[in-house]
């Protein structure tokens, strides 16, 4: 059976621009996979083609077995998006934008406990026009989880916010990984992507550059260091797969004027440059 | 239908929270029948005739004191009458041939009756009997006499009319072409926000969509048509009322449609204010063209509007049936079809 999400060599260009360039991936059930790269990396179009907005020129584009470009409508009632924009109806209130959305799923939705959810309890009947970009943003988490879905699709869902909105923002997206949803998030946020994501792909100029778990790119790119300290200021790095790093550190161990000692492993960050050759 | 249901509610409960579409749909409602009302609601009652009748200017000057609502002004030859007729400083002109006196009841004099084309069926008809009245005055009988109509420009269909009830097609039309800047506002305002695209990533169509936005502009004009109609006191005996409502409704499609191929090419709100201003104003000039028929051109014929209008001054103004305006519905049921469809894929294109 397919995975929830699945892309196969997709293709789109904006006239002669390239902007998706042959990008095949899967995100599995209860997955997070973390799309990451710069501005204009191909996030955006790649999250349009996958919920039907955009046709793909090649490949194709499947969420929960619907072909995407063909049957976008049977699978969009199991969906849900948080578009980069803040596309709400400012003069609305909140309240009356999720259950409008709810309507046009045809669900009946908890608006109070939606509101809570997202830290914006109390809040239901104030027009969506008097919030701050932190309120938006989590009102547009709580829209897309009005029809309860499989699949959310998160394109930079905490780019900008206040450090109290973007958290709240991590703690849903991750509630709803228990619930066994496939998600599907867009960033530029290295750290943010670390600490969510099963798996993490870097898109670079359209394509995919490599695509695995945070875990595994640290192994393989990554140079795991152990770092000494010492009371005048000087720092020592020793690699850890050196084989003679254990008798250098006896020997400093020994000298008795180390201050302090880690290990240190490289950042997506660092990693992300060593492989595209681009920074963030 | 749910859904297009909570989409139509959704665009009508945006029309009134957006302060300037709310205005602009309330002020016809009011401005309209305020601009009807002080109009003159009767013709002038006082008929300016034009004369070339050598040597009758004492009689006829006697004969005219003793009508009421006559004033006859001499000149010296019939082109003096017709140019006195274009330029209107007389309502009509009258020549009468020197022979005139000497004719008996068993001669029928010609009399050359000068109209203008900006005068209506109605005015002509005045004279006429203003005419007779005066010959029966002059001779003491009421002559057979035949008159000669000599048009002095393009002939006009009508009747005369009140002035406020001459601009009721203009004014209607008007009403129901402003939806057409309310809607097309509103899709712009939802395109360049982004909250289209939030809709079409649920289980709703983008004909779904356009059906609801539809059956808004539809709501939205009809209910402005029919509150400034029933302010103006249209809604009489005197007017066929179905062919009145079908009328409305072809209006209000017409914004609309015109309302989606205006969102389709405007790229922002300031660029939509452009094109949909330059759109109304050019839908305008048909109506003004159906009002004031001397200045009319063939090339109006072009604009759908025109046949609104029409429809609205056959239907208004000349208690007109469902044959006789006929012809206007078969054209603006076309042209309401090619907008809409032409319209629906512009945006849809534009969606996507």
């Amino acid at each position: 059976m397919d995975a929830p999400i699945v892309a196969e060599d997709l293709v789109f260009s904006y006239g002669d621009l390239v902007a998706v360039d042959r990008v095949s991936f899967h995100v599995g059930e209860g997955e997070i996979l973390g799309f990451l790269g710069p501005n204009g990396a191909g996030k955006t179009t790649t999250v349009k083609l996958l919920t039907g907005q955009l046709r793909p020129k090649h490949g194709s584009a499947r969420v929960l077995g619907y072909d995407m470009s063909k049957e976008a409508k049977k699978a969009s009632a199991r969906i849900g998006v948080v578009f980069e924009e803040k596309n709400l109806y400012p003069r609305m209130t909140a309240e009356a934008n999720l259950k409008f959305f709810a309507k046009l799923f045809g669900k009946k939705v908890d608006v109070d406990a939606l509101l809570e959810r997202v830290g914006l309890g109390g809040k239901g009947k104030e027009r969506v026009e008097n919030f701050s970009k932190g309120m938006k943003q989590r009102l547009m988490v709580a829209r897309a989880l009005v029809n309860e879905p499989e699949v959310l699709f998160l394109d930079e869902p905490t780019d900008g916010l206040d450090p109290v909105s973007a958290e709240t923002i991590r703690g849903i997206i991750l509630e709803e990984k228990k619930e066994g949803v496939s998600i599907l998030l867009t960033t530029h946020d290295m750290m943010e992507a670390d600490r969510l994501s099963d798996r993490v792909a870097f898109i670079n100029e359209g394509k995919i550059a490599v695509i695995d778990t945070p875990e595994r790119l640290k192994l393989k790119f990554g140079r795991r260091l152990l770092v000494v300290r010492f009371p005048d200021g000087t720092v020592q790095r020793l690699s850890l797969d050196d084989p003679e790093t254990p008798s250098k550190v006896e020997a400093i161990i020994r000298q008795g004027r180390v201050e302090t000692m880690h290990t240190t492993e490289a950042t997506l960050e660092e990693i992300f440059i060593q492989v595209t050759g681009r920074r963030l | 239908m749910t859904a297009i249901a909570a989409l139509a509610a959704k665009d009508l409960g945006e029309m009134f929270r957006n302060k300037f579409t709310a205005l602009i749909t309330i002020l016809v409602i009011v401005v309209i029948p305020i601009l009807y009302s002080v109009l003159p609601s009767e013709v002038e009652e006082t008929m300016t005739l034009g004369f070339f009748a050598p040597g009758l200017e004492g009689l006829i000057r006697a004969a005219a004191e003793s009508q009421e609502g006559l004033r006859a002004v001499f000149y010296n030859d019939t082109s003096s009458v017709e140019q006195a007729v274009l330029d209107g400083e007389v309502s009509a002109g009258l020549v009468i041939p020197a022979s005139f006196p000497s004719a008996s009841p068993s001669i029928r004099p010609r009399i050359t009756v000068v109209v203008a084309s900006s005068i209506p069926r109605g005015t002509r008809r005045a004279v006429e009997i203003l005419a007779k009245e005066l010959f029966s005055a002059l001779m003491g009988w009421k002559p057979k006499a035949i008159l000669d109509y000599e048009i002095v420009g393009e002939d006009m269909v009508g009747r005369r009319l009140p002035y406020r009830d001459q601009y009721k097609p203009m004014w209607i039309t008007m009403v129901l072409l402003v939806e057409l800047i309310s809607l097309s506002f509103l899709i712009i305002e939802e395109i360049q926000g982004g909250a289209i695209y939030a809709i079409l990533v649920t289980p709703v169509s983008s004909g779904e969509v356009f059906a609801a936005k539809t059956l808004v502009g539809m709501m939205l004009a009809s209910g402005e048509g029919i509150a400034v109609l029933a302010l103006m006191g249209q809604f009489t005996s005197q007017v066929a009322l179905l062919p009145l409502t079908v009328n409305i409704a072809l209006g209000a499609l017409l914004a609309t449609g015109f309302a989606f191929l205006v969102s389709s090419v405007s790229r922002d709100v300031m660029s939509s204010m452009s094109w949909m201003l330059l759109c109304y104003l050019i839908l305008l000039i048909p109506p003004i063209a159906v009002v004031f028929p001397s200045v009319s051109s063939p090339l109006l014929r072009i604009l759908p509007s025109f046949y609104l209008a029409d429809a609205f001054n056959q239907l208004l103004n000349f208690g007109a049936g469902f044959s006789d305006v006929a012809g206007d519905f078969a054209f603006l049921l076309l042209a309401d079809c090619v907008l809409l469809s032409l319209g629906s894929l512009a945006l849809k294109r534009r969606f996507e």
